[in-house]
């Protein structure tokens, strides 16, 4: 019998005892068939944990949709995650006035929102969850090439913040700057504010109080999850 | 693969067990966030051995699966191997945690290689490995002349999958 079917045989789980003595053998004295068994059971494992991830993203969000209190729904799941998060920092009492500290205390990577609201993708297409999987997995180099290969492809502001994100992830505050200000003339508020945020908390990692004042004096006026947030870290910077 | 949002069956599934399990986490004095974590995990590995055919429907109701499994994610951690989940006390599944076959860093070298495959490819490779159809089956469904076909057609696929992983 050919190694190729005993393999095929073998994950259909539909070798006989003869043939289940064969394979061993095989597997013992033939490196190149033990090579492509362990090569066929990791992509077995890759498709399932990758479809698991999958599902239970939906899950996710039809659980948001179907049960979350009626205000919130209204607000939105971006809205309401930013808002989660942003709460958690309310009850976090500074102490420090150190500008530093304060980039520590309040920065947090943007969520990971976009991949599971964003509709008219196509089931097949799965580099935006590849790209998200790498931003959740912490690899910001690698997601960030992905990212931009998805704005080239629809020009969605979105994977914008992302890319954005990443750069401060990897300590590449100029470059994130720059890109942070692509995002100025965006008509979503939720980007333009989003952008405003992480500006302000970069120029204050730098300690340029003046231009983190200034941002943060721009999102006072925009009444949603960050506004309150900036009163906080205006009073902040001035003590 | 599983439509969550245009499926009646498994929205009506999840919804109408929901409440029941929550309740349940509840008397172990678990939050809600981590009883629905719990739940939706459950309800994951459901629809796993749903679409591989590997529960008996006629003796048990989706429900009763669904319950079992998720107490037994309650009970246990499923992260490191793999489990035997006891229905009833009788009826026995396996559920396998895949993740102990496969490095991180081959995995996001997988992951990226698949998201490049052709919808063709990807289609008889999920039927195969994660739905567990023997390609006989393949064969029927996918309407091969016969089953070398099918045989030599996975094995081109996972040609260009090995080559779309080592070489970016």
């Amino acid at each position: 019998m050919d190694k190729e079917k005993l393999i095929n045989k073998y994950f259909e789980d539909t070798l006989t005892s003869e043939e289940q003595l064969m394979f061993k053998s095989i597997l013992e004295s033939d490196a190149a068939f033990a090579e492509q068994l362990t090569f066929e059971k990791q992509v077995r494992a890759a498709i399932h944990l990758q479809e698991r991830l999958k599902l239970k993203q939906k899950l996710q969000i039809f659980e948001n949709q179907q049960f979350k209190p009626q205000n919130l729904k209204k607000i939105g799941l971006v809205a309401a995650s930013l808002l989660f998060i942003l709460t958690s920092y309310w009850v976090y009492n500074l102490s420090s006035k150190n500008t530093e500290k304060i980039f520590a205390n309040y920065y947090q990577a943007y969520p990971n929102t976009l991949a599971p609201i964003v509709r008219g993708v196509e089931e097949g297409d799965s580099l935006q969850f590849v790209a998200f999987e790498l931003y959740e997995a912490k690899k910001y180099a690698e997601s960030i090439e992905i990212f931009e290969k998805l704005y080239a492809r629809n020009n969605n502001p979105s994977y914008i913040l992302y890319i954005a994100i990443c750069q401060v992830e990897l300590q590449n505050f100029t470059t994130a700057i720059s890109t942070f200000n692509k995002l100025q003339e965006e008509k979503n508020i939720d980007l333009k504010a989003s952008s405003y945020w992480y500006l302000a908390l970069i120029y204050l990692k730098q300690n340029d109080k003046a231009k983190a004042t200034e941002y943060l004096q721009k999102l006072e006026t925009f009444n949603n999850a960050y506004s309150q947030q900036s009163v906080e870290v205006l009073k902040k910077i001035k003590d | 693969m599983i439509d969550v949002f245009n499926d009646d069956f498994i929205k009506q599934l999840y919804t109408s067990n929901r409440e029941k399990f929550l309740n349940y986490c509840k008397t172990y004095k678990i939050n809600v966030g981590e009883s629905i974590d719990i739940y939706q995990d459950a309800f994951v590995a459901f629809l796993e051995q749903y679409k591989k055919g590997k529960l008996n429907l006629v003796k048990s109701t989706p429900s009763t699966y669904l319950f079992a499994i998720g107490k037994f994610m309650l009970y246990t951690n499923l992260k490191k191997q793999k489990k035997l989940v006891t229905l009833n006390n009788e009826e026995v599944f396996e559920f396998e945690n895949f993740e102990h076959e496969i490095s991180e860093e081959n995995y996001y070298k997988l992951s990226t290689a698949l998201s490049k495959m052709g919808s063709k490819c990807m289609a008889i490779l999920q039927a195969f490995y994660y739905s567990n159809k023997k390609l006989d089956q393949i064969t029927l469904e996918f309407k091969y002349e016969n089953k070398d076909v099918a045989k030599s057609q996975k094995s081109r696929c996972l040609k260009q999958l090995r080559n779309f992983m080592n070489n970016g």
